[in-house]
């Protein structure tokens, strides 16, 4: 049975939400139980590096605790810097369920 | 209102003075007369309540005036007064119209309670009359007015709203106002907008939503977003402005023609239903029966989430060469056919089998003949036709193509002091370039740049942060401390400068970075995309989005080249 955690991001997600970002996965990190985080990229219409460098700490962080990442609502602008960026080798993108 | 006045015929002297003094005395006016001659002069006096007549005048009987009064007065009631007390003389009497017969001697009391009754009633029917005038009127301004609003709510619809030979609707409304809309639009870059839309409730206030979603969902196509943030849009819209038991369900499809995809998003609808040829296969999750693949609804319908918890379920399905996407709303399927069943999903199914993409055309013909005439709910259906649309697609008119701008420009920005935190400036850039006619998927790309080199200005440049800090997961944590910190030392010697310049010729953007630092070395990085690396991210995401990038000794200056 999975116990699923989702971080909704925001539609700026960048260098700024660092603080919010990392408060999100540590409250779900504490729930006990937890073995897949999914990133709601539904509302983010920006994303920069520093993004995509928390996201990279994320998943090391959430691979210690033996907990699966995936990204689910990409598109547009955010899905094309995910993908340059080759993300989908640390998250599952989520197409349909 | 005039003075009311009730009229006694009576040659009898005695009598009409008795009878005058004690209508006097209930507080009526009197007009007398002792003929029909005068009575017939009388008689189109205003003011009139009520007729007393006696039946034997020195000029003729009740019945030559009754007749008058039934041409002349209809709506003034009657009572004979008479001695005769024969009932073929009463049955005359009540024959030519008189309400009541009161036979001689007239007991005054008993007489009055009689006319107190009459007047009572006569008086609740012309109130009955006038308010049944009054509503007819109402009812009458109302069915114009809505046949205005109605023409200017289609007229809203309709506007710019062009008919395409490959997206076929029909749509009934149950009351003269339809809460179910289908619409589409093309976005600058020539993808293809679709969407069904049906409000909750019926008339006009199931329309006003509607218009609202529409006009949101053409402006955001027109500003070229993609399917989800135009989701997302409407969904802010309905959810500020709408009270709460208001939502919207819909299916919003785009058809993506550089992806070679559709994206079906589905929200409170019926399942949305795609019909293969050719023998396209798919490999989908969804359920298919009859060889067409349901597309059910996943998403919340619009207006019910808040916007922060706003999340949208799209699925993506390889561009059909063939076959058709079926879309309705759950009027149809509620439908009642002439032998009192649903219609169903099962219906719709088979009807699609049996007519495909002329669907439409079948139900606009027979939905009289096949369902009961009253139309409990509205009811559309709109089918695309992929192969139609291909057609369209390769002969487009040139308009939906992105042309070269026509001209060239240069943009110029220098920032200094504390402002230089916090990048809400640049947001202008992008506003600035959509306005100079660049795509939306272009000025996206170029505001990333653009972000990335600024950000590593501010940084490496002006607070000299070390990035290999970022090299590990605590220093990740450290670095961004750092910066926060370095923030405040920041004086208005400290500046970034920008410059864009548009070469039209060339289809290119050169973008400058510059700024008051000493210069650093970004470190090259054996793998532009190495997912794992902390540092060096930015400028790898630069280089992959650029034709070239330039860093000019000793460090303070950066160019790009990007290529529309």
């Amino acid at each position: 049975m999975a116990n699923v955690i989702v971080i909704s991001l925001p539609e700026r997600f960048d260098f700024y939400y660092h603080k919010k970002f990392t408060s999100d996965y540590q409250r779900a990190f504490t729930d006990v139980g937890v073995n897949q985080l999914v990133l709601d990229f539904s509302r983010v219409l920006y994303i920069d590096s520093s993004a995509l460098g928390m996201m990279v700490l994320l998943h090391r962080k959430a691979l210690e605790k033996k907990i699966s990442t995936s990204i689910r609502g990409l598109h547009g602008q955010a899905e094309d810097i995910i993908k340059i960026a080759n993300m989908e080798r640390l998250y599952r993108i989520e197409r349909e369920k | 209102m005039g003075p009311r006045y009730i009229l006694i015929v009576e040659d009898d002297l005695v009598i009409n003075q008795i009878m005058t003094a004690f209508i006097h005395q209930k507080g009526w006016n009197v007009i007398t007369c002792c003929n029909l001659a005068d009575a017939q002069q009388e008689i189109h006096q205003v003011g009139i309540e009520l007729i007393l007549l006696d039946y034997y005048l020195p000029d003729g009987t009740a019945l030559s005036m009754l007749d008058t009064l039934k041409k002349y007065r209809p709506s003034v009631p009657v009572i004979v007064i008479s001695g005769d007390n024969e009932p073929q003389t009463i049955l005359s009497c009540f024959k030519s119209g008189a309400l009541d017969y009161i036979i001689k001697p007239v007991n005054l009391e008993l007489f009055w309670h009689k006319v107190e009754g009459l007047l009572a009633r006569f008086s609740l029917e012309k109130k009955v009359k006038k308010q049944h005038n009054i509503l007819e009127k109402l009812l009458l301004e109302k069915s114009h007015e809505e046949q205005i609003a109605r023409r200017l709510f289609d007229h809203f619809i309709e506007i710019n709203s062009v008919g395409y030979e490959f997206v076929k609707s029909f749509t009934q409304s149950s009351t003269s106002f339809s809460g179910d809309v289908v619409v589409n639009a093309i976005a600058p870059n020539g993808n293809f907008f679709l969407m069904i839309a049906d409000s909750t409730g019926h008339g006009l206030s199931a329309a006003m939503p509607i218009l609202r979603v529409v006009n949101t969902f053409r402006a955001m196509v027109a500003k070229g977003f993609d399917l989800i943030t135009l989701v997302s849009e409407i969904n802010t819209n309905i959810y500020h402005e709408i009270p709460g038991d208001r939502f919207v369900a819909a299916v919003v499809v785009e058809v993506n023609f550089n992806r070679n995809q559709v994206f079906i998003w589905n929200a409170g609808m019926p399942d949305a239903l795609l019909q293969l040829e050719n023998n396209e296969s798919r490999t989908v999750s969804s359920h298919t029966t009859n060889d067409l693949v349901h597309y059910k609804s996943k998403n919340l319908a619009l207006g019910i989430m808040s916007p922060d918890a706003f999340s949208a379920n799209v699925e993506v399905i390889d561009l059909p060469m063939a076959g058709c996407l079926c879309l309705m709303s759950d009027g149809l399927i509620e439908h009642k056919t002439k032998d009192g069943a649903f219609l169903g999903m099962e219906g719709v199914i088979s009807l699609l089998s049996l007519y495909g993409k002329d669907l439409t055309d079948y139900m606009r013909e027979t939905l009289n003949r096949q369902f009961f005439d009253d139309i409990k709910d509205d009811v559309a259906i709109c089918v695309l036709d992929f192969d139609l649309l291909h057609q369209w697609y390769q002969h487009r008119p040139a308009e939906f193509c992105i042309g070269c701008n026509k001209g060239e420009f240069t943009w110029h920005i220098n920032m200094s002091g504390p402002m230089l935190i916090g990048a809400e400036y640049l947001n202008s850039l992008n506003h600035f370039l959509k306005i100079f006619g660049f795509p939306t998927t272009f000025s996206q790309k170029v505001f990333t740049v653009v972000s990335e080199l600024f950000t590593n200005a501010v940084d490496y440049g002006v607070l000299k942060l070390n990035p290999e800090l970022k090299n590990d997961i605590e220093g990740f944590d450290v670095f961004h401390n750092l910066r926060e910190r370095s923030a405040s030392q920041i004086t208005m010697k400290d500046w970034v400068e920008v410059e864009l310049q548009w070469y039209c010729l060339a289809s290119e953007l050169h973008i400058t970075v510059s700024d008051s630092g000493e210069g650093y070395c970004p470190k090259p990085t054996s793998e532009l995309t190495d997912v794992l690396q902390l540092s060096g991210r930015g400028l790898n995401l630069v280089r992959s989005l650029c034709k070239r990038y330039e860093w000019i000794a000793p460090g303070n200056i950066t160019k790009v080249i990007m290529e529309l």
